[in-house]
């Protein structure tokens, strides 16, 4: 076989996945063209200036105050030494476990009228007329969203503080700088990329949030598309809202990806062995309360309150209950599993082929097929719907005329809709560990393992597999959780009586039945807290 | 007897303009060690991957054992071309001990079979006792010991080395060197061996070939290359040289340090390559025409001034700047228990006589 065939051999897996990938991606900006005018002259006079005012606010909200509560407590654990402080660096992680629709419907619960905050002014300390705060506001909505959002920025934001920052913070100092002018000139500026980067997933993150929103009534553009699309079966304006909403997706994600390629320059400096201050006694209650707060509001407060709401359910809990809840998991493990294995492969499948056959167009090619995360569910699951609506209809039509019956919805209206939309969403969570991985593994020993006499696919069997062991493990943990907190895509994909735990926790809230959606909640949290602590497992052996 | 052949083989990277290798022809005999040497660039790791399968050419045609692994037929893909690779990193597989690492390619053997040809190989590079260890458990030498074996383990055809040794102390470097090349021509294996070091190659290779620019420049013994050099950038490349113009006739140059057969000092670009240890200095109020040696090679020799003298070790490194100003500095190797100094007046020539019919630098 000549070499240019050869090269030729391994095109088609790139090609197809990345063909798979854009499809739905590519479908919005197309299907843009069919739409009139006058489509977009009624949006703009109508709903869109509510969604986009109320899009920004709770984005940029969302956005500073996740910063504020990430940065602060990685600064806190990284430079000081305190009691709790080991405990405290890894807790902090925890809120990555709760989906933030459930921690928006426990909010809810929280502070309602026979709810503990309320039950405690009025029987504890005997209030009649209280103060209660509106948590079913765009405040509300962005405190809750950044209270569960900010490890996105404390992980990076650790990062950074035990390398480089941390010595441009010591030389300030040694310039006779104060400790915060020292921060804020010094460490602040080294690590702002890396924090950047953080602070434009929370914004995607928000940009694709439709759960938490819809359920407080504030109208985003996300919850517009939903509500065109669904409620009014209006699909051309569904598609406009949805092309501006991956406007500004992208918008978020060109600044992730240039930050990134920025925070890369400052691991070339020497990252030096940190050794922390003790504190202060004056000092330690505030630090303790700043590195507390952010876990309390993102973890104890909404986990507290689904404990509390599942055990008042436990006493009703009927057989069906049971059975259904056994439904629940085992449909959510089914999609969860083979959404992370399937992801998995096809990830690694991309990495592997990148890095033994490097070209441009390959490499432009994987960047578009990685943009998946960036991409609300909603907006990927438009443009999933359309295409397989089309191939069932046709495949109805034809089966209709030859065989005198329909196979009814094949691929629509089966669990193959919803993992392609998986696997378009969360190709990137798989694909950018894995390729960093592959850059650990020198290149050397393909080529060994190749003159030895074994073929590409042994090879990868044989020697890059096992050495990748742990960022497979990283990589299977992280698409576990994704998939399993997932909310919009599996709300609008899934099959007839497909219902996983997150579809029933949230139906049955928004049903304003708390307490029969707590204990699903609950499940939900307890399962995805499995992924959390294996990643904090390999965060603290790397750290070591 | 052509065991490898490679011919017209050019290889130009896309976005470059200049090819990395330019329509080499190389043969290798069974049982030969060549060494291609060069600067970094010279294209001679270029030559060695093109080789091995990993990069695919431009064109030509690599034919090994009578069977074409490279050329218009197509392209034969690097594990089913029976070569072995040594790398200047060992690439030992972290995860697998050193008996895993030497087994790696011996797959299409029976399990009994395996472990006996491990054994042998564990012996014979004096790893006997480490066949469990793992690779972050021993040291660079034995680590490149073990690439040694597990690229010999299952009898390639042809072996490839770029830089093996490039990354341990010279002196263990050295050892090694001459350890594995014993361990070669017991074996009767064949091997190509990349290095920009002209001493590795020297004392490892039977030929070796002198890459630049993408081209081999000349391609021969050590000892031909090194004293005859086929153009002044070989002649310079491999040591130190003074290159020297001259009146011709007949079979001999006449230059400022005396004259040389040209028939075993060749012209290269011109001039000829007088290497520094083949030069004297001797006191410029020395006016016999012959010296101790009772040599007269009909020339006083060249008179000037001292300039530099470095101490090398094994010898002194004494430059002269000769009388009058075109004249090229010479560099001569002397005695390190002579005295001379800077600044001082002196006349330099030529040790060996040609007029005498005996040009006795093979002698010493």
């Amino acid at each position: 076989m000549s070499p240019r065939r050869r090269a030729l051999r391994w095109l088609p897996i790139p090609v197809t996945t990345v063909f798979l990938v854009a499809l739905p991606l590519c479908y919005i900006p197309a299907a843009l063209f069919d739409i009139s005018g006058d489509t977009l002259t009624s949006l703009m006079r109508t709903v869109l200036p509510r969604y986009l005012v109320n899009t920004f606010i709770v984005t940029a909200g969302t956005g500073a105050l996740a910063l504020l509560l990430g940065v602060a407590p990685a600064w806190c654990v990284t430079m000081y030494r305190f009691p709790g402080r080991r405990i405290l660096e890894w807790v902090l992680i925890l809120p990555f476990a709760v989906p933030t629709y459930l921690a928006a419907i426990a909010y809810v619960e929280l502070f309602s009228y026979t709810g503990p905050v309320q039950r405690i002014f009025r029987n504890i300390l005997g209030w009649a007329r209280y103060p209660v705060p509106d948590v079913m506001s765009p405040i509300g909505v962005i405190v809750v969203l950044a209270s569960v959002l900010y490890p996105y920025v404390y992980l990076p934001a650790r990062t950074v503080f035990t390398g480089p920052a941390v010595q441009a913070f010591e030389v300030a100092r040694g310039l006779g700088h104060r400790p915060a002018g020292a921060f804020f000139r010094g460490a602040l500026p080294l690590a702002r990329p890396a924090l950047s980067a953080g602070v434009a997933l929370v914004v995607m993150e928000v940009l694709a949030e439709y759960g938490a929103v819809h359920y407080y009534g504030i109208d985003t553009l996300t919850v517009g598309v939903f509500r065109t699309w669904f409620s009014r079966g209006d699909r051309s304006s569904a598609t406009a809202l949805s092309a501006l909403l991956l406007l500004l997706a992208f918008g978020a994600l060109a600044w992730e990806r240039r930050q990134r390629k920025r925070a890369r320059f400052d691991s070339f400096l020497a990252n030096p062995p940190t050794t922390r201050t003790t504190l202060p006694g004056r000092w330690k209650w505030p630090v303790l309360i700043v590195c507390s707060v952010p876990v309390f509001l993102g973890f104890l407060l909404p986990v507290g309150q689904l404990i509390g709401g599942a055990v008042a359910r436990l006493p009703d809990l009927s057989y069906r209950d049971l059975e259904r809840f056994g439904y629940a998991i085992r449909d959510t493990l089914v999609l969860s599993v083979s959404g992370t294995v399937l992801t998995a492969v096809t990830a690694l499948f991309l990495a592997y082929t990148a890095r033994i056959r490097t070209s441009a167009p390959m490499e432009r090619a994987i960047r578009f097929g990685t943009v998946g995360y960036a991409v609300p569910g909603a907006v990927i699951a438009l443009g999933i719907m359309a295409p397989l609506g089309w191939l069932d209809h046709r495949l109805i039509a034809f089966s209709r005329a030859l065989f005198g019956f329909s196979p009814g919805l094949i691929f629509s209206g089966t669990l193959f809709a919803l993992l392609w939309a998986v696997i378009v969403r969360f190709l990137a969570v798989g694909f950018h560990p894995l390729a960093s991985g592959l850059e650990g593994v020198s290149g050397r020993l393909d080529e060994v393992s190749r003159s030895l006499g074994h073929g590409p696919g042994e090879t990868l069997r044989r020697v890059v597999l096992p050495m990748l062991r742990e960022p497979l493990t990283a990589v299977g943990m992280l698409l576990f959780l994704d998939i399993l907190k997932e909310l919009p895509l599996t709300l609008i994909l899934r099959p007839f009586n497909f219902h996983t735990l997150a579809i029933r926790a949230y139906n049955l809230a928004n049903d304003e039945r708390f307490l029969e959606s707590a204990p699903y909640a609950l499940a939900v949290v307890l399962l995805s807290l499995v992924p959390v602590f294996v990643i904090i497992a390999l965060q603290r052996r790397r750290s070591r | 007897m052509k065991y490898l052949l490679v011919e017209r083989l050019t290889k130009r990277f896309p976005g470059t303009w200049q090819p990395a290798v330019h329509e080499i022809d190389l043969e290798v005999r069974r049982g030969e060690l060549l060494a291609l040497i060069g600067e970094s660039g010279s294209g001679k790791t270029t030559l060695l991957r093109l080789i091995a399968g990993f990069e695919p050419p431009t064109a030509g045609r690599i034919v090994l054992e009578d069977r074409e692994i490279e050329g218009r037929a197509g392209s034969v893909p690097p594990e089913q071309r029976n070569l072995g690779l040594v790398f200047q990193e060992a690439a030992l597989f972290p995860h697998l001990d050193l008996r895993g690492n030497i087994a790696f390619g011996l797959h299409t053997l029976p399990n009994g079979a395996r472990a006996e040809r491990v054994d042998e190989m564990l012996d014979l590079m004096g790893l006997a006792d480490l066949g469990h260890r793992y690779p972050h458990e021993i040291s660079g030498g034995q680590a490149q010991r073990a690439a040694l074996a597990r690229a010999m383990a299952p009898r390639p055809a042809l072996l490839l080395l770029d830089e093996p040794f490039a990354n341990l102390d010279p002196v263990l470097g050295s050892r090694l060197l001459s350890q594995v090349r014993d361990i070669f021509e017991r074996t009767g294996t064949t091997a190509i061996f990349v290095t920009h070091e002209r001493n590795a190659a020297f004392a490892f290779a039977h030929r070796v070939a002198i890459l630049k620019d993408g081209s081999i420049l000349q391609i021969g013994g050590p000892r031909e290359i090194y004293e005859a050099p086929g153009d002044s950038y070989v002649a310079t490349f491999v040591g130190k040289s003074n290159l020297l113009g001259g009146a011709i006739r007949d079979t001999t140059v006449a230059t400022v340090v005396g004259s040389f057969d040209l028939r075993k000092h060749p012209l290269c670009d011109g001039r000829v390559s007088v290497r520094p240890d083949r030069l004297e200095i001797v006191e410029e109020s020395d006016h016999r025409l012959g010296n101790n040696r009772g040599i007269d090679n009909g020339t006083p020799g060249a008179s000037g001034t001292i300039t530099h003298i470095t101490f090398a070790g094994e010898f002194l490194e004494v430059e002269v700047s000769p009388d009058g100003a075109e004249a090229p500095v010479l560099t001569v190797y002397v005695d390190r228990d002579t005295s001379w100094h800077r600044g001082q007046r002196v006349r330099v020539r030529s040790k060996y006589d040609v007029t005498a019919g005996a040009d006795r630098s093979r002698r010493r």
